[in-house]
């Protein structure tokens, strides 16, 4: 068998230009009010995202280009980067707390999210690394406990800043690649039961976190406080009908939901187009993972199989879970929406995850 | 590569759970979608927990019953008519859960599942979002009024249409005034409830045309035996008794003169399983949907009575309790030759007449059996509430004294309908602890009946 390169898988390639299309008109309706009474510019956002957008595409035709073998070799290095990031953000001086949580290092021309280079970071690692044992996969000292405790530094770095969102999309995303790479049952069942334990003692012992859960049980109950931006989400998407109150006609984006172009851009898609609107971008997500999972199947080698697996899993967990929170289906807890949420970082990093999977789209066996 | 291969599909696992979060949410989103909307925090419809805008608020004549101003809510200008309406209206701070202003709240604040809320900076259209109730407000003033501040409740509605046009409940209070009713809880004693939909009484001897019917179609002898009537009866200890002798009574006669002895030996013979299904037939086991309000349900259970339980529980007492609609709707299809028509009290314009799905039907009785009760009905009248009281108005009817402990007067029922062509109106009247129906009840239900004729034509 010979290998060779065929063109990037173009389905994929259009469903992730709609999803990003979507989402900068949906920036620039849901931002443009709030931009322009705190900054007097209705189209900042829509100009820092067009920026990310054009940087974030290019990256991708880069990520595209490249022979993805080579990453096998830089996914130490690019741990060791991510680690440090992590480190840094945690830094007083260093990182920037923005309403309590240390997320992002501010570089003076932007600010930079390393939770979000992590996630990429870690896919990679994984991908690499488990590729080249699996034969030791299934012993649990030998084989699942050195990536668990991988997945502990970098979760307990994240979750430190604190973002247990992120931290969930990680951990699911490293869980979900261990299995993938034939992880025994039983261990699995015992991690995730650690996994749930986990998140339960997260969110118990951290008081806000237990009133946002309290209030997740119960949003209308806590309506002015805990359950605010659950309620505020519900009456946008509850407002929008089948067909929707029509582009740029949201009223909750008038400072009444909070996060409205970034973590709940979701809910003012929802008002503005309605749940038709709802059903287009859930369709785009659902060919997205299609799309991911068939290059998976059809990748020339088991690196190469793994790494589109898991980025595949990595953007539909964030999406998942961005899409619970929204809905009032999980706990609110802030993470983008990847492709739609206003933020460079996440965008850019998303957008270089493609474009890895349409290099790995490209290699064919000739049989 | 062929393990990877096989659990790759994990990318998969993904995916299905966000199908199904979609089913859920779908589901949820057609089930509570307005419910999020239209909840009582949401800023873009209340201030202060009161609706900004909504549609107005009509009777059957295009009175203005409730309408927002600049973000106040508005009744109607005559305060009697405020008072009288304020059930099927709502209050003002919402605790009447019935009342238009909670039940229609999507209508009234234009919500729906296709458009969603209405338009930024667009008004709420007459055509769509104003309410045309089938209620009639002279009417309902009449009934407040001849309620003269008695608890009780009074009902009237059209037995061919369904469109009810008196929804009266006592007491009340004027809603552009709202008393302090903690201050006052003897006065204003579940003056939230809106007694028509909501509340059950113990219906006494207007319960025997549930009985009635039963026995017509299942005794045989029943138009050629006489009973007879001492004044009272033991059965198996348990005596059923007539305020006063009744000595040789005919089934008809029985029923005018409400003799408990002569229907006491009815039912016995009829026994618990026929009465317990006629109950059920007519309804007094369920709860009926107004316009999608749901009422009160009844309860007549006699699977375990026998004996002198099950004779009191065949007169309208032993543990029977019913729904003044409810036993409204009942006396309708008595009159509407068996056919029971479902109450409704949204007049509708020509659009939602066209999406607003037929009026349920139902047939309860033959037309033999109605038309033998309401023959019956037309001679208690005659016979026995006096005719002449009732002047004009084809009036079939049944009282009811329904006793309820020894210490407290018992609750006045009024049951029946006008035997016309140009007016086919049912009605209820109930006042609590008022005594004797067909003196206590009966006078109101006179008064509010003119006043509906007189309204009609």
């Amino acid at each position: 068998m010979k290998m060779r390169k065929g063109p990037p898988d173009l389905v994929l390639f259009l469903v992730v230009f709609l999803l990003v299309a979507i989402g900068i008109i949906m920036i620039f309706s849901a931002s443009a009010v709030t931009a322009n009474i705190k900054y007097q510019d209705p189209f900042l956002f829509l100009r820092k995202q067009a920026i990310w957008i054009v940087l974030g595409f290019i990256l991708m035709l880069v990520a595209m280009k490249l022979n993805y073998h080579r990453l096998r070799e830089l996914g130490v290095a690019a741990i060791i980067i991510s680690v440090l990031s992590l480190i840094a953000v945690l830094l007083p001086g260093i990182g920037s707390t923005v309403k309590g949580a240390a997320r992002q290092i501010d570089l003076g021309f932007t600010s930079f999210t390393p939770s979000e280079l992590a996630k990429l970071c870690t896919v990679i690692f994984m991908a690499s690394s488990l590729s080249r044992n699996f034969d030791k996969i299934k012993s649990f000292t030998k084989g699942l406990l050195p990536y668990l405790l991988f997945l502990g530094v970098i979760c307990g770095l994240i979750i430190l800043q604190p973002d247990l969102g992120t931290t969930f999309a990680i951990a699911v995303t490293g869980f979900l690649m261990l299995a993938m790479s034939g992880a025994r049952y039983s261990h699995l069942g015992i991690l995730a039961l650690v996994g749930m334990v986990l998140v339960g003692l997260a969110i118990y012992l951290e008081p806000y976190r237990m009133i946002r859960f309290i209030a997740f049980l119960d949003p209308w109950k806590y309506a002015n406080d805990a359950g605010f931006q659950t309620i505020q989400s519900l009456y946008a998407l509850g407002s929008g009908g089948l067909f929707g109150m029509g582009l740029g006609q949201s009223r909750q984006k008038f400072f009444y939901l909070p996060e409205q172009h970034t973590d709940f851009i979701f809910a003012i898609l929802g008002e503005e187009l309605g749940y038709l609107g709802v059903i287009l971008v859930l369709g785009l997500f659902l060919i997205f993972a299609w799309r991911g999972f068939r290059i998976a199947l059809k990748a020339p080698d088991s690196f190469g199989s793994l790494l589109a697996a898991g980025l595949t899993t990595m953007v539909m967990a964030q999406a998942l879970i961005n899409l619970g929170v929204v809905s009032g289906s999980l706990p609110v807890t802030g993470i983008p929406l990847p492709f739609i949420s206003f933020g460079g970082s996440s965008l850019i990093f998303t957008l270089i995850a493609v474009g890895l999977l349409l290099n790995i789209s490209r290699y064919v066996y000739d049989r | 590569m062929k393990l990877l291969t096989r659990r790759a599909l994990v990318v998969l696992v993904l995916s299905i759970i966000i199908l199904l979060g979609l089913v859920i949410f779908t589901i949820g989103y057609i089930r509570d979608a307005s419910t999020w909307v239209t909840h009582a925090s949401n800023r873009h419809l209340y201030t202060n927990a009161q609706l900004m805008e909504t549609g107005t608020i009509y009777d059957r004549k295009g009175e203005i019953l409730f309408q927002t101003r600049d973000g106040a809510k508005k009744y109607h200008d005559n305060k009697t008519v405020r008072t009288a309406v304020l059930h099927t209206i709502g209050d003002t701070n919402d605790n009447i859960a019935t009342g238009a202003q909670v039940a229609f709240k999507e209508k009234l604040t234009g919500w729906n599942i296709v458009s969603g809320a209405y338009r930024f900076n667009q008004r709420l259209s007459h055509f769509k979002n104003d309410l045309h109730l089938t209620l009639d407000a002279d009417v309902c003033m009449t009934a407040y009024n001849a309620l003269k501040g008695r608890k009780g409740t009074v009902g009237v509605y059209n037995y061919k249409t369904g469109e009810i046009l008196c929804m009266v409940s006592s007491p009340s209070f004027d809603p552009e005034n709202p008393p302090d009713v903690q201050a006052d809880p003897v006065k204003f004693e579940g003056v939230y409830i809106n007694r028509l939909l909501s509340a059950t009484y113990t219906p006494g001897s207007a319960f025997k045309l549930v009985t009635a019917a039963a026995a017509i179609d299942n005794l045989e002898d029943i138009d050629t035996r006489i009973y007879h009537c001492d004044g009272k009866t033991n059965i198996d200890g348990v005596m059923v008794t007539c305020p006063t002798p009744h000595g040789d009574v005919s089934f008809e006669q029985a029923l005018a003169h409400s003799c408990n002895v002569a229907f006491a030996e009815a039912i016995l013979s009829l026994g618990a399983s026929n009465l317990q299904d006629y109950s059920d037939m007519a309804g007094f086991n369920s709860s009926l949907m107004v316009d999608g309000i749901r009422t009160a349900a009844g309860k007549v259970n006699v699977s375990d009575a026998a004996g002198g339980d099950l004779a009191w529980a065949g007169i309208g007492q032993y543990d029977n309790t019913a729904n003044p609609l409810c036993f409204m709707a009942y006396v309708g299809s008595i009159a509407n030759e068996g056919v029971s028509v479902s109450p409704g009290i949204l007049k509708g314009n020509i659009f939602s007449a066209l999406i607003k799905p037929v009026t349920g039907k139902k047939r309860i009785l033959s037309e033999e059996t109605a038309e033998k009760l309401g023959n019956m009905m037309r001679k208690n009248v005659i016979d026995v509430y006096g005719e002449g009281n009732y002047q004009g108005l084809k009036l079939c009817a049944k009282s009811g004294t329904a006793q309820v402990g020894e210490d407290k007067a018992p609750h006045a029922w009024f049951v029946g309908y006008m035997d016309r062509e140009d007016c086919p109106l049912a009605f209820v009247v109930v006042v609590e602890n008022g005594g004797s129906g067909s003196k206590v009840a009966g006078p109101v239900a006179e008064k509010v009946l003119r006043s509906a004729v007189n309204s009609m034509n």
